[in-house]
């Protein structure tokens, strides 16, 4: 989605120095004419003023550099000119060049764009409809297939779905959030590297005890009304709720009535 | 003849795995099989005791690990059933005297003589385990029905399945059907509902069990008990016989003592 968002950058643009912005979910995404020479390019960049660069905390902004051969010169001034004296939180530098990427690999930058964070999207404006399944894909998710058994551990930066029991003694730290499909009786930790923004679903909550960013909180079947109930689990204002699934508990409930029950 | 390799394992400690692994041999021996029963339990021999045959060792494996002695001469031959033998642990030694690699050549060499080879796996998870599960081909998971014992249970199936045993099957050992119907005590399918694994038998609570234990002499040879019947079911399973399971429930409501009346009057109930 493209949109006008700096407004002193769009007053910059000439048919000659054509640049185009497009809101993401990381911030700003800048792409730099290729029709320039280096040194008009910065001259360009230089030009535009600090506050333009400037975005709301957390946010930054990766340069498109489309088909051009950048050059060591171009980079260094780049970095000296615009990043360090505009103080410019650079957080990509994208190129479909491959002597472009290597070179900024071999100075140590970043050449790919963060993965997309639902939540962080939708507070910025973007609605979901317009994620982009390729983005989606790159959210880290390790997907368990079958239950978990009491000593086996999971640890990752992203986010773990089970798609069975997590037993007894099985554990799972993830960095993200943690879908349990079956019974949640082992030990989770969602946001464990100190992230809130995250949740825990269980399909049958039966742990004594749950894990989030730095909270931890007890359950029981007498204190907890969701005991062995359908729960997703955040963390809200830095306190753990639970919410029942009741919508989903209604059906199972619906379908057991037709059914004659589970069993056979 | 090749011999199926079947471990007696269950990571807690106490619930019964020596027993089985007697009452077992001794049970499929009566059916006509060779059996031997090996003692994996470096340090801590119990087997050789609850068979009766603790008197009759001479040489323990760890003398056929080491070359001591011949494997003819350190089996114990029992004289009251036919076809079945110990290979007794040694009880001064620690579990650090055998490795994987050896466990499988005894097996290995065991094979051609026996239908059955029944591995008495130590508790834990450490080194015993490891050896004991290295020379076997199947897995009898024995567990009590407390939540200690089926958590290390389900440790140990994770563990014999990354190790690509299979079948892995549950006993489950101790059951006592009056607590369960009181609410006391996990259920079968309680149970069933963790492990996920195919259950070969459920054996209930019984006295004789200790008797037999005192007295050295497997159930399965002689006495008549809920416990004796269901571990003569579980080797009949072992067979491939489709044996139904025992209908414990009427043994909690009429009570084990008239239960075990009923067997010894001759009403048997499998």
């Amino acid at each position: 989605m493209k949109i006008p968002t700096l407004n002193l950058l769009k007053k910059l643009r000439k048919p000659e120095t054509h640049m185009e912005l497009e809101r993401m979910h990381y911030g700003i995404k800048i792409f730099l004419p290729e029709n320039l020479s280096e040194d008009e390019l910065l001259k360009l960049l230089v030009r535009i003023p600090q506050s333009a660069y400037k975005l709301p905390d957390e946010q930054g902004i990766s340069l498109d550099f489309s088909g051009r051969e950048c050059s060591r010169r171009l980079i260094l001034h780049m970095i000296n000119s615009i990043v360090w004296e505009k103080n410019v939180r650079v957080i990509a530098w994208l190129s479909g060049n491959p002597a472009s990427v290597k070179l900024f690999k071999a100075a140590g930058l970043s050449t790919a764009e963060p993965p997309l964070n639902i939540e962080s999207a939708k507070s910025s404006g973007t609605h979901e409809k317009n994620i982009q399944p390729e983005k989606l894909i790159r959210t880290k998710a390790k997907i368990v297939f079958g239950s978990m058994r009491s000593g086996h551990k999971v640890e990752t930066e992203g986010d773990v779905i089970v798609w069975g029991h997590l037993n007894p003694g099985a554990e799972i730290i993830a960095g993200g959030s943690i879908f349990i499909a079956g019974k949640l009786s082992g030990v989770v930790h969602a946001g464990g590297f100190g992230r809130e923004d995250v949740f825990v679903y269980a399909g049958s909550f039966e742990t004594p005890q749950v894990r989030i960013a730095n909270k931890l909180c007890f359950a029981d079947e007498k204190s907890t009304s969701s005991w062995r109930k359908s729960v997703l689990i955040t963390l809200e204002e830095g306190t753990p709720v639970i919410r029942g699934n009741k919508f989903l508990q209604r059906t199972i409930m619906k379908s057991q009535a037709n059914t004659g029950g589970m069993n056979e | 003849m090749s011999a199926r390799v079947i471990v007696v394992t269950s990571g807690k400690g106490g619930v019964g795995k020596t027993t089985s692994t007697a009452n077992i041999a001794a049970a499929l021996a009566k059916f006509g099989k060779k059996v031997v029963a090996v003692d994996a339990d470096v340090g801590l021999r119990n087997l050789d005791v609850i068979m009766g045959l603790e008197n009759r060792v001479v040489y323990n494996f760890i003398d056929v690990i080491e070359k001591a002695c011949k494997l003819s001469a350190a089996l114990v031959k029992d004289k009251r059933v036919p076809g079945l033998y110990l290979l007794p642990a040694a009880q001064t030694r620690t579990k650090d005297a055998v490795n994987p690699e050896q466990m499988v050549a005894l097996c290995e060499e065991m094979k051609p003589d026996f239908d059955f080879i029944l591995l008495d796996c130590p508790a834990g998870i450490e080194g015993g385990f490891k050896n004991a599960a290295a020379g076997a081909d199947e897995a009898l998971v024995v567990t009590t029905p407390e939540i200690p014992a089926v958590r290390d249970a389900d440790r140990i199936i994770g563990m014999l399945e990354s190790m690509g045993k299979s079948p892995i099957r549950l006993i489950i050992n101790r059951l006592r059907p009056n607590m369960v119907q009181d609410g006391d005590m996990l259920a079968k399918d309680d149970i069933l509902d963790v492990l996920s694994i195919e259950l070969i038998g459920v054996v209930p609570e019984d006295e004789n069990v200790i008797r037999a234990t005192n007295n050295g002499e497997p159930m399965t040879m002689t006495l008549d008990s809920p416990a004796a019947q269901a571990y003569l079911n579980i080797a009949e399973r072992i067979l491939g016989r489709d044996v139904p399971l025992m209908d414990l429930e009427s043994y909690a409501t009429r009570g084990f003592l008239s239960s075990i009346k009923r067997f010894f009057t001759g009403k048997r109930k499998r």
